[in-house]
């Protein structure tokens, strides 16, 4: 018989594009909303280059990283909490907390203590969090108006105490951490990118993440085989709070300014990404790659309208559309996820 | 004899706290009971009151309108732009932005009851959207409305004694609880609250009902809007956005469920009430606006939480 290299060869490029084809199947299964947000993302960053060619620089791209880094550590947290099928309005009450404390601490100490600043934002964030976790599991109140006391007695606190006054000129090495390079990027967005993967693997390889979905995806299910809902309540809130608390002593590092009307409207700007994202209201969905896609579309959305100098009142009215378009494309097609209630990995 | 008090137990305790906050107010300050002030204090209310009427019904049916700041803020900007910019006509400027809340309300309603999206995601998108419209409208400045003659919501005076205000606000009252207790289509909204599922099999059409409670919740934000606007002669894009959660705390103190299906608007007026005697009581004590913020966080979280141990 005559040899046939081509066919050989042919035969191999089969098997070679059936693995690729096979491979890509795999990963961009149910991922149908992350693509049409990348999708998005790149249409909205191709048309806001051709009207401003420094969009596509590396310190622009870089700049919307860092300038992210904080509110995209923090989606992480309400991510976790929305997962349980609970939400967290506070947070931005949270994050004004945490930054004034480690502020204190840092004006205090002349900066010269940037680990034990960053872990005492974490730590008092942890206890605010734990705080609403202990209210929601223990009374059985809704989330959302726990969160909404909690909210106005942090503001109000930290409002007496401080009389509204800001503590700025941070200085020493702790002014300095979230902005240390590394191949062109700031710490603060290799932080971000840390807890990203972190979160993954607590969400999808740790029994308390399973517990967590399992919880958010269906309560009674889950209270029937013996979860605990309390803990998973507990675990959420904290991670929440330790998160922000993260975010707060970056953003103190990076504005040198702590104030105690920061964060203000966060919560909302964080469940927007969430929600644009994928991850569902009533719980038991999370999408890590969908909220990283979330904040970095209202980022760029931002960036971009600024870059283009459209006013800047015209943000809101963006941020409104997209969100209204994310949320009702999500009922069109359901976008390729399985029935309600099912898990799903990031 | 006994179910009135069995049935209203909450609303009874209510009343029974503003009566000793009242009571106490009027004791620990000297300028706080005169007609003057109670006036003051339900002029005060009337804005929250109208905005909190409109989370309750939605509360009521299961969701939650958080749109009514921004809906609210948004109408005061139109009424201020086509009064004071355009220069229209009062009346006919009071309608078509009236007209144009409907319309917001409508959009609410059909995204939630007719592509059955969760109401709490439309509103926060809807939010945005119609705090966006404000801004480009106004450019992010307070539009002022020049005329004097826009004064009778806001201003105005009945025999230079009752606020108009307070007649607005008892007059949506009524027709509210008329509606949502005493008419079949306020049943209806109760029980799609409690039980969406009972209620489709008893045919009630769902969409329609869901449609009605978020035009009407548009339709007391554009109340509160008039009487916001014409009390400041003025329209700016963010005036009611710290409404909002104000009104939701203000729902569940007076007793509705965010689960929807439970409470009374006229629980939730007392709970609006309460909230805003405190304010204004701690106003007249010369005590800060923040020792208020707290305070009505704590009141909040403590009354939920006799609430549930008394449940147990």
């Amino acid at each position: 018989m005559r040899k046939n290299p081509g066919g050989k060869s042919k035969e191999i490029a089969l098997a070679a594009r059936r693995a690729v084809v096979g491979a890509m199947r795999r990963i961009l299964k149910g991922k149908f909303r992350e693509i049409v947000l990348i999708a998005v993302i790149v249409i909205i960053g191709a048309v806001v280059r051709s009207i401003m060619p420094s969009f596509t620089s590396r310190i622009n791209i870089v700049n919307i990283l860092y300038g992210n880094a904080v509110l995209g550590i923090m989606a992480m947290g309400m991510m976790m909490v929305l997962v349980t099928g609970n939400v967290d309005v506070s947070a931005g009450g949270q994050y004004a907390v945490c930054g004034m404390v480690v502020a204190m601490f840092v004006r205090a100490t002349g900066g010269l203590y940037t680990v034990p600043a960053i872990l005492i934002g974490m730590a008092t964030g942890l206890v605010l969090g734990l705080f609403n976790g202990i209210l929601v599991s223990k009374l059985r109140i809704p989330a959302i108006v726990v969160t909404l006391g909690t909210l106005n007695i942090m503001r109000g606190t930290l409002n007496l105490i401080t009389s509204g006054n800001w503590i700025d000129g941070l200085k020493g090495p702790f002014s300095k951490f979230a902005n240390i390079r590394w191949m062109s990027l700031p710490l603060a967005v290799y932080i971000w990118l840390f807890v990203l993967l972190f979160t993954y693997f607590l969400l999808y390889r740790t029994g308390m993440g399973r517990d967590i979905l399992a919880v958010g995806g269906n309560k009674v299910a889950a209270r029937r085989i013996g979860l605990n809902e309390s803990k998973a309540y507990l675990v959420a809130f904290g991670y929440m709070g330790m998160l922000t608390g993260l975010s707060a002593a970056i953003a103190c590092s990076k504005l040198k300014i702590a104030q105690p009307s920061n964060g203000t409207g966060y919560e909302m700007q964080l469940i927007a990404a969430c929600v644009i994202g994928g991850t569902a209201f009533s719980g038991g969905i999370a999408s890590i790659l969908g909220t990283l896609l979330g904040i970095l579309l209202l980022g760029v959305i931002d960036n971009g309208l600024v870059l283009s100098k459209v006013p800047v009142y015209w943000q809101e009215l963006t941020t409104g559309v997209i969100i209204i378009l994310a949320v009702a494309s999500g009922v069109l097609k359901n976008f390729g996820r399985r029935a309600k209630g099912g898990t799903r990995h990031a | 004899m006994r179910r009135p008090f069995t049935r209203h137990k909450n609303e009874l305790v209510l009343a029974c706290i503003f009566l000793a906050l009242f009571v106490a107010f009027s004791l620990a300050s000297a300028n706080f009971f005169s007609v003057t002030n109670v006036m003051n204090l339900f002029s005060q209310m009337s804005t929250l009151g109208l905005l909190t009427l409109g989370m309750a019904a939605s509360m009521i049916s299961g969701g939650m309108d958080l749109s009514v700041g921004a809906l609210c803020s948004l109408s005061t900007v139109l009424c201020a732009t086509f009064i004071g910019v355009k220069g229209m006509d009062i009346a006919l400027s009071v309608l078509l932005v009236f007209a144009l809340a409907l319309l917001c309300g409508l959009f609410n309603g059909i995204l939630i009851g007719y592509f059955k999206i969760d109401a709490m995601l439309v509103t926060l998108g809807t939010q945005s959207l119609f705090t966006g419209i404000g801004l480009v409208i106004s450019k992010g400045i307070t539009v002022s409305i020049p005329t004097d003659r826009f004064g009778l919501f806001g201003r105005y005076r009945l025999f230079g004694v009752i606020p108009f205000q307070i007649l607005l606000l008892f007059f949506a009252i009524a027709v509210s609880i008329l509606l949502f207790n005493f008419r079949i289509a306020g049943r209806r909204i109760y029980l799609i609250g409690s039980n969406r599922e009972v209620a489709r099999f008893a045919g009630i059409n769902i969409p329609r009902n869901i449609v009605f409670t978020y035009v009407f919740s548009a339709a007391m934000a554009f109340l509160a809007a008039l009487v916001m606007a014409s009390r400041v002669s003025s329209g700016r894009a963010d005036v009611a956005a710290a409404q909002v959660l104000k009104s939701v705390s203000a729902a569940v103190f007076g007793g509705v469920s965010t689960l929807g299906g439970i409470g009374t608007l006229g629980g939730a007026m007392l709970g609006a009430a309460v909230i805003t005697l405190i304010s204004n009581g701690m106003d007249m004590m010369n005590l800060s606006t923040y020792l208020q913020q707290i305070s009505t966080g704590a009141i909040l979280l403590v009354v939920l939480a006799f609430r549930h141990m008394r449940r147990k």
